[in-house]
């Protein structure tokens, strides 16, 4: 009897993962950004070796890149978004894109975080019917953010914002209405100073975790390794 | 005399000495409590110096399992039973038991550290499932469960299988019921702001009750294979010990996490009572539910699966 169950289960079997790695991409940022560049080529053997460890499967797993600086002070460069690459196959292309991130401009101490947020929010996420979603949005920023449109004359501030802060809110939902993501699948892991708008995020929405650095150092105090562990961990979590 | 007539117990590791559940047994004349704890592992993944380096969800689970056995103990429960105290007012003394055992253990690990914050960070969580069993009136046997969490308590009757425990887990239809994979809404630890749940319910003896951690069921095909399990093994086993090896057998060739089963038996006076007594609802069961499952999971045929999911359901809970 045992022997014969050979179609995928879709009780509690492997996760379909979409990873949105938001990255603040201003100048102090150039760890950050050397680390996912360093280890794109073997992120995907990492992640299955973490969830490994945990007794855990991942069916499918893509990842996207959003770099995000300031609208007002780096135009054109302001934010960059990659499609879902699909992972192993789109390593190259993946690996590819990372490294043409570089750690540059900003401007002022506070970034456009928000903005790559609301991105990273209306992401396509998979939408394979009868399996299990893992939704998360990782964001590495070592500043504070600006009020949502503090950018917004600039030219190339894109339309469909939200208006403030509240709606993004409204965005990332709660409970009973979670417009863009879903409840039980969504998470969001910040790793960010406990500065504005961050904390008020870890402080009010659902599925947020958020470990908070130093302001201004890079994020130096987090490691490659750490950082699997606790996105492996967040997908397992329920 | 005890009142269990037996226990076939297991708390098992997926990975070698990284196991975050625990289990707990004990059985006086007049009252036994089974329990099975399963720290949250995600939430609760911070480790401890002070605590040899285990998890707070490690910390957690044991911490729980220790503070039900001195609940337990405490008037001397074991001998005398609860006295007939309301089951929602052993539950409010429970919690405070649990809570404090939590918050001093978590007083003096330091705290959790200014470092990581959020909604999904809990300090020290687990989810516990757990049965006072007792002589109640009539010559019936009061079982009271207590739970957080998706730890689950059973009965498992001539008649079947029954969840008597409600996952505090976000479920909002059959669907997702059947894949359970739900946000926990609901688990223990030091932030205190958990919920005991109580039921109570009186049963004829011979039967059997259980506890166990989400690593035992929720990792079959469907629902319903785990009554399979559990009857499959009692059918194919010689003893008492040769059941527990062939159900940590079963359970561990397909879970993907640690799993913890504590399953008291009650009334029966031999092994062989035991298994005929089940006998032919372990037939019952492979004749409506079992091999019918299967051809469906063969044929991929889902809607199928949910009609005899709802079919089942309707003695199931």
């Amino acid at each position: 009897m045992k022997g014969k169950r050979t179609m995928p289960s879709n009780y509690k079997t492997g996760y379909y993962v979409d990873l949105v790695f938001c990255i603040d991409a201003t100048g102090s940022m150039s760890n950050v950004i050397n680390m996912v560049k360093n280890n794109a080529l073997n992120f995907y053997q990492d992640i299955m070796k973490a969830m490994e460890k945990k007794a855990k499967e991942i069916s499918q797993l893509r990842i996207s890149i959003i770099a995000f600086r300031d609208y007002k002070y780096d135009g054109e460069n302001a934010l960059l978004q990659t499609d879902f690459f699909t992972l192993p196959d789109d390593t190259e292309l993946f690996k590819r894109c990372v490294t043409g991130i570089e750690a540059s401009g900003g401007g002022d101490d506070p970034e456009d975080g928000l903005e790559a947020l609301a991105f990273a929010i209306r992401s396509p996420w998979d939408q394979t019917e009868g399996v299990k979603h893992r939704q998360v949005i990782v964001v590495w920023t070592d500043a504070p953010t600006h009020e949502l449109g503090f950018g917004s004359s600039a030219e190339n501030y894109p339309t469909g914002m939200p208006r403030d802060f509240g709606e993004l809110s409204v965005w990332w939902g709660d409970r009973e209405c979670s417009p863009y993501m879903d409840f039980k699948s969504k998470r969001l892991i910040i790793y960010a100073p406990d500065q504005a708008y961050w904390n008020t995020i870890s402080d009010n929405w659902d599925n947020v975790l958020h470990y908070t650095s130093v302001a201004g150092k890079g994020m130096e105090e987090y490691e490659y390794e750490q950082i699997i562990d606790t996105i492996t961990s967040t997908i397992a979590m329920q | 005399m005890h009142i269990l007539s037996g226990v076939v117990a297991m708390n098992e590791e997926k990975v070698a000495g990284k196991g975050e559940d625990a289990a707990l047994c004990i059985a006086g004349e007049k009252a036994a409590v089974i329990a099975s704890m399963d720290g949250c592992g995600g939430s609760g993944a911070k480790r401890y110096p002070a605590a040899a380096g285990w998890t707070g969800a490690k910390i957690a689970s044991s911490v729980c399992g220790n503070a039900i056995a001195d609940w337990f103990e405490t008037g001397g429960r074991p001998a005398n039973g609860s006295g007939g105290m309301q089951a929602e007012a052993l539950a409010a003394e429970m919690k405070t038991a649990i809570k404090k055992a939590i918050s001093t253990i978590y007083e003096r690990l330091g705290g959790a550290g200014p470092t990581i914050k959020g909604s999904m960070v809990s300090p020290l969580p687990t989810t516990m499932s757990a049965v006072l069993i007792e002589q109640g009136d009539s010559g019936k046997v009061r079982c009271t469960y207590f739970w957080a969490g998706d730890s689950r308590g059973y009965l498992l009757t001539t008649r079947g299988l029954r969840e008597m425990t409600k996952d505090d887990v976000q479920t909002e239809s059959d669907e997702e019921d059947f894949q359970a994979d739900g946000l926990l809404t609901n688990v223990i630890s030091a932030r205190g702001d958990f919920n005991i749940n109580v039921r109570e319910t009186y049963v004829e003896a011979p039967v059997l009750v259980l506890t166990a951690t989400d690593g035992c069921y929720a990792y079959y095909k469907t629902p319903m294979e785990f009554e399979g399990a559990l009857l499959r093994t009692l059918m194919e086993a010689s003893g008492l010990s040769d059941w527990e090896e062939r159900l940590k057998t079963e359970i561990g060739r397909i879970a993907s996490d640690d799993y913890t089963m504590q399953i008291a038996i009650i009334g029966f006076q031999t092994f062989q009572d035991l298994q005929n007594a089940y006998r032919l609802r372990a037939e019952e069961y492979r004749l409506r539910f079992g091999a019918p499952a299967e051809q469906m999971l063969l044929q991929d045929d889902r809607e199928g699966l949910m009609r005899l999911w709802r079919e089942y359901k309707k003695f199931y809970r």
